[in-house]
């Protein structure tokens, strides 16, 4: 092993109730610590399930997940967790909701940094919770997460309930701090500007499955967008490719070099690879090396 | 004087973490309950105090029941009125302190449990430093303390509202009525304990509050009405035969079931003759009745009883917060 997972998934699992699709269907992948990841997928992808089940909030029905080496409920201290919710106590202030994170913390709580975001806002510390607007539970949320001085921070459509100024404030705050103190970020959005430009890691989480997993520059690197004349595009693997009169557009993954002289390429955008991977399900998975979990535990590598 | 000031500030609170957390989430449930045993206390003990100043001024005044003299009209109804009210507020506050267990259910299961589950704040107290266990351990252990508390504080004023000195006009109360029963020894504390456990257990259970709510307060509410139905069998009870049999009833002794014995021994309860066309006597006696029986319990099983009723509901409490820990376990790792 070169690094540390942050994540490390093998066949992982979640059902919730019989007769429901599962909400998680045999996920492996790894996560190396250090990085800043976004997952990303439509609604109802299971995005939010794979966060609970990192934050030792829900038990796998199947499979295992190890988060910074261990057991998510061993590691409940070195990780922060923000629901999509944002969920608070409303009946508590600003300044007793910090309190609360003072004392459920305890040895790690970083008062400094909690009250550098809030202040940011600016939230009163008299202020109520439940009279606090979206944008400012949103602030307070990670206030606390960020006070806690995680290893990994999960967080889930983070950035929903922010105007973009704010948006734009917060994220800084949460780059600036995860590279001051090399915390691994995990970010959920169903919308990729959200957190493209911030994030240089990606799981790309459809129906359940992992789809997509690895460094972003790998992937796109991993992945050409060819424009040219109808043909047989073996052997690259075709994601997606759509043809008009003529002349056919397709994604591929590269096996190989491509034939230059009759088709034009080129490195497709963050936003291609994903909507061709969302628009053809049937597209094989791929994980790059980084992002592929070593062999479980008991069996010969 | 700065050393002092500064000595506050920097001491340790008396509570901290989660259960600090529980009590400000709480504090206006909390409020309420100090309130409303200051409340009930205080009536309790003022209107013992009124009626014995009323029952002073009656035997003063050298009056009985009996003497109907113009000067002891106004001393007579002062006593009347300080005896029937005393008596309402002795009722009512055993009525009150009876369905407390059913409202700390409730509390229990929905504001307590449910409402974090509903609203998703558990997520955020898991995702601090400590674990779902801790989380239900303090849940649990916080109230525990305060309805334990506040139901043994609210005992002997009970106890005290009850040996009021018998005058006349007085409204006798017996170790078995339900209402003295229920609000003395230490089936109180054990009725709340219960009713703290299985409300926790519906909450988890149930996971949203007001149906959570709803469902623990009848659940305690079934287990009392069993519990109530069960208790004259739950100590063997004493018979008394004959001539004794007939007697009894009026004292010390509780009346559990009677009726006549037939001359080879056999019973004859006085309930399968209730719907006899004849007269109840009539009927036993017709069955083959040729003596009266009673089963009793003597005040001497006053402590037996509570204690054997009192360990039944410990050990309810005691599965439906294993039962609480399991399900937790469950869902949540």
């Amino acid at each position: 092993m070169t690094s540390v997972s942050a994540l490390e998934a093998h066949g992982l699992a979640k059902r919730f109730g019989r007769r429901r699709p599962p909400a998680l269907d045999d996920c492996s992948f790894r996560l190396p610590a250090g990085r800043i990841c976004a997952v990303v997928g439509p609604n109802g992808a299971g995005k939010s399930t794979l966060l609970a089940l990192a934050a030792g909030l829900l038990r796998p029905s199947a499979g295992a997940l190890r988060v910074l080496g261990a057991e998510p409920a061993a590691v409940r201290e070195r990780m922060a967790y923000v629901a999509q919710d944002k969920p608070l106590y409303g009946q508590l202030t600003v300044a007793q909701t910090l309190a609360a994170g003072a004392e459920l913390n305890p040895g790690r709580w970083d008062a400094s940094a909690a009250a550098a975001v809030v202040e940011a806002g600016p939230l009163d510390p008299k202020a109520r919770v439940r009279t606090l607007s979206g944008g400012q539970r949103t602030r307070l949320a990670l206030a606390l997460a960020l006070g806690k001085r995680p290893e990994l921070l999960l967080l889930d459509e983070p950035m929903a309930d922010l105007d973009p100024l704010a948006r734009h404030q917060l994220m800084g705050t949460l780059m600036a701090d995860a590279a001051e103190h090399g915390t691994t970020v995990v970010m959920s959005s169903h919308i990729l500007t959200e957190l493209e430009g911030a994030c240089d890691y990606l799981l790309l989480v459809a129906g359940g499955r992992v789809r997509l997993g690895g460094g972003i520059d790998d992937l796109l690197a991993a992945h050409r967008l060819l424009t040219g004349p109808v043909a047989d595009l073996a052997p690259h693997t075709v994601v997606e490719s759509r043809t008009t009169g003529r002349q056919l557009t397709a994604l591929v993954r590269q096996d190989g070099p491509v034939d230059a002289g009759s088709w034009s390429t080129a490195e497709p955008s963050l936003e291609e690879l994903l909507l061709a991977h969302l628009r053809a399900p049937e597209a094989p998975p791929l994980l790059t090396p980084s992002a592929t979990p070593s062999s479980p535990e008991g069996v010969a590598a | 004087m700065s050393a002092v000031g500064l000595d506050t500030r920097t001491s340790r609170p008396l509570l901290s973490g989660l259960p600090r957390l529980v009590l400000r989430q709480h504090r206006w449930a909390l409020w309420t309950l100090v309130a409303c045993v200051v409340l009930v206390a205080g009536a309790l003990v003022v209107t013992r105090l009124w009626r014995e100043g009323a029952a002073d001024a009656w035997s003063a005044a050298g009056c009985t029941e009996a003497n109907t003299r113009p000067r002891c009209f106004q001393p007579r109804s002062d006593l009347a009125e300080a005896s029937s009210a005393a008596y309402a507020v002795l009722v009512n506050a055993s009525v009150a302190l009876v369905a407390l267990p059913g409202v700390v259910a409730a509390f229990a299961a929905g504001p307590l449990v449910a409402r974090e589950l509903e609203a998703g704040t558990y997520k955020l107290a898991w995702s601090q430093s400590v674990t779902p266990t801790r989380w239900l351990a303090a849940k649990l252990a916080v109230p525990l303390a305060a309805s334990a508390t506040a139901t043994a504080v609210l005992l002997p004023f009970f106890a005290w509202a009850r040996l009021a000195r018998q005058t006349d006009f007085s409204h006798y109360t017996r170790w078995w009525d339900p209402t003295t029963y229920a609000t003395s020894g230490l089936l109180p504390v054990a009725l709340t304990v219960m009713g703290l456990a299985v409300g926790t257990l519906a909450g988890l259970l149930v996971r949203r509050t007001v149906p959570a709510m709803a469902v623990a307060a009848l659940a305690v509410g079934a287990v009392m009405l069993a519990l109530y139905q069960a208790h004259p069998w739950l100590w063997p009870s004493r018979t008394v035969t004959g001539r004794e049999a007939v007697g009894l009833g009026s004292g010390a002794a509780w009346p559990v079931q009677d009726g006549m014995l037939t001359a080879s021994g056999e019973r004859i309860t006085r309930e399968t003759c209730f719907t006899a066309p004849e007269s109840s006597e009539a009927c036993m006696q017709a069955r083959g009745g040729v003596t009266y029986f009673v089963d009793y319990h003597p005040a001497s099983h006053y402590w037996p009883l509570q204690l054997v009723e009192s360990g039944i509901l410990l050990a309810l409490a005691a599965l439906a917060v294993a039962g609480a820990f399991r399900v937790l376990r469950r869902l949540h790792g």
